[in-house]
């Protein structure tokens, strides 16, 4: 067994020690680098919460149709391998009844670097994850407190004309999560 | 030594991948969001005032039974925590012999949403406590233009004049009344 024990051992250092040995026969030398990027895909946004209220204080009006937040900031750092882009997508733990919550992915800060993908369309979550970026590759957002995707949430009455005797009061407030997944795009 | 072996492998391939599978685990994100929606219940009715007149030309008629106008509204906004609401009205005074009722009815136009609840028939409105106009209000708004709300129509009337004419009294401009309309939590 000491005997195997030896013989893995040169064979280890014969490894180790192989590329420096080599290319010395002709005058040449080479080194060998092994240079390690592993993929990165690294999301992590701000803990504030987002408030949003809506309310009225005229008798006949519905409550205000929609108010919206561009507060929120998702920081991201992302090396992909080969070509195979990444998206984000988006999904909210529940909704109140009679209304809906937007979410759309705007313009980083100037801090960001690489492929941020395509983004801007104002998507409705729900429970299912639904993309709000898509076609994301190498890049880095920056971490400043205003680095990263701008995310403007909307919340409003969900056509109000057939629904709005499904809207209740909360007191206090309803509080709802939001999960952001960064993943291959298929 | 087949152990070992197996066992530096597994190091060897473990320091080879594992720079692979680090930094994955932070590829979700979350935000908390607070959605606030607080209990809403207004209301606010047409300013003019209704004119309503009892009489007749014709010797040995009584005035005119009862007359009516359907030309108040009542905007409403309501939001709900769970109850529902009721709408009900009382009046400030009625003259002697006579009575004025009360009913709300569905409101004209598009421009009402949400719940508008259960309406009662012509209610006699009372000068102490209330009467119930209309039950089971949700959450719901009526609009703002001039036409919006519900219709309230009111009816004067003589109260029983076999019995009560006597009582009857001319007034000269008019006798002003005042209605209250309440908007409650169910009881």
């Amino acid at each position: 067994m000491k005997k195997s024990l030896l013989v893995l051992s040169i064979i280890l250092l014969g490894t180790l020690l192989g590329s420096n040995v080599m290319g010395q026969a002709n005058g040449t030398a080479s080194n060998t680098l092994s240079l390690g990027m592993p993929e990165l895909s690294l999301l992590s946004s701000p803990s504030g919460i987002v408030n949003l209220q809506l309310t009225t204080a005229v008798a006949g009006e519905a409550v205000k149709s929609s108010i919206r937040d561009s507060t929120s900031r998702i920081k991201i750092s992302s090396v992909i391998s080969g070509s195979t882009t990444r998206k984000m997508s988006a999904s909210v733990t529940l909704v109140p009844n009679g209304t809906y919550l937007k979410l759309m992915a705007q313009t980083p800060s100037t801090n960001f670097g690489g492929t941020p993908g395509t983004y801007g369309t104002d998507v409705t979550l729900s429970s299912t994850a639904t993309t709000i970026i898509s076609g994301i590759g190498s890049c880095y957002s920056g971490t400043g407190a205003l680095d990263g995707y701008v995310l403007r949430y909307i919340w409003g009455l969900d056509n109000p004309a057939a629904n709005y005797g499904l809207v209740r009061a909360v007191a206090g407030n309803t509080t709802v999560t939001v999960t952001l997944t960064l993943a291959a795009e298929i | 030594m087949k152990k070992k072996l197996l066992v530096l492998s597994i190091a060897l391939l473990g320091s080879l991948f594992g720079s692979h599978v680090m930094g994955q685990n932070q590829n979700i994100s979350s935000n908390s969001l607070n959605l606030g929606m607080p209990e809403l219940s207004l209301l606010s009715a047409s300013s003019t005032p209704i004119n309503l007149v009892l009489t007749t030309s014709v010797a040995g008629e009584a005035v005119l039974s009862s007359i009516s106008d359907e030309s108040a509204r009542l905007k409403i906004s309501s939001v709900i925590t769970s109850a529902t609401r009721t709408l009900s009205a009382s009046v400030s005074a009625v003259p002697a012999g006579t009575t004025l009722t009360l009913q709300a009815k569905a409101p004209i136009g598009n421009n009402f949403g949400g719940t508008q609840g259960e309406y009662a028939a012509a209610q006699t409105l009372p000068i102490t406590g209330s009467a119930t106009i209309i039950t089971a209000i949700g959450s719901c708004y009526s609009g703002t233009a001039a036409n919006d709300g519900y219709v309230l129509k009111y009816t004067w009337g003589l109260e029983n004049p076999a019995t009560t004419y006597g009582q009857v009294r001319a007034t000269g401009s008019g006798v002003t009344v005042t209605v209250t309309l309440t908007l409650t939590a169910a009881i």
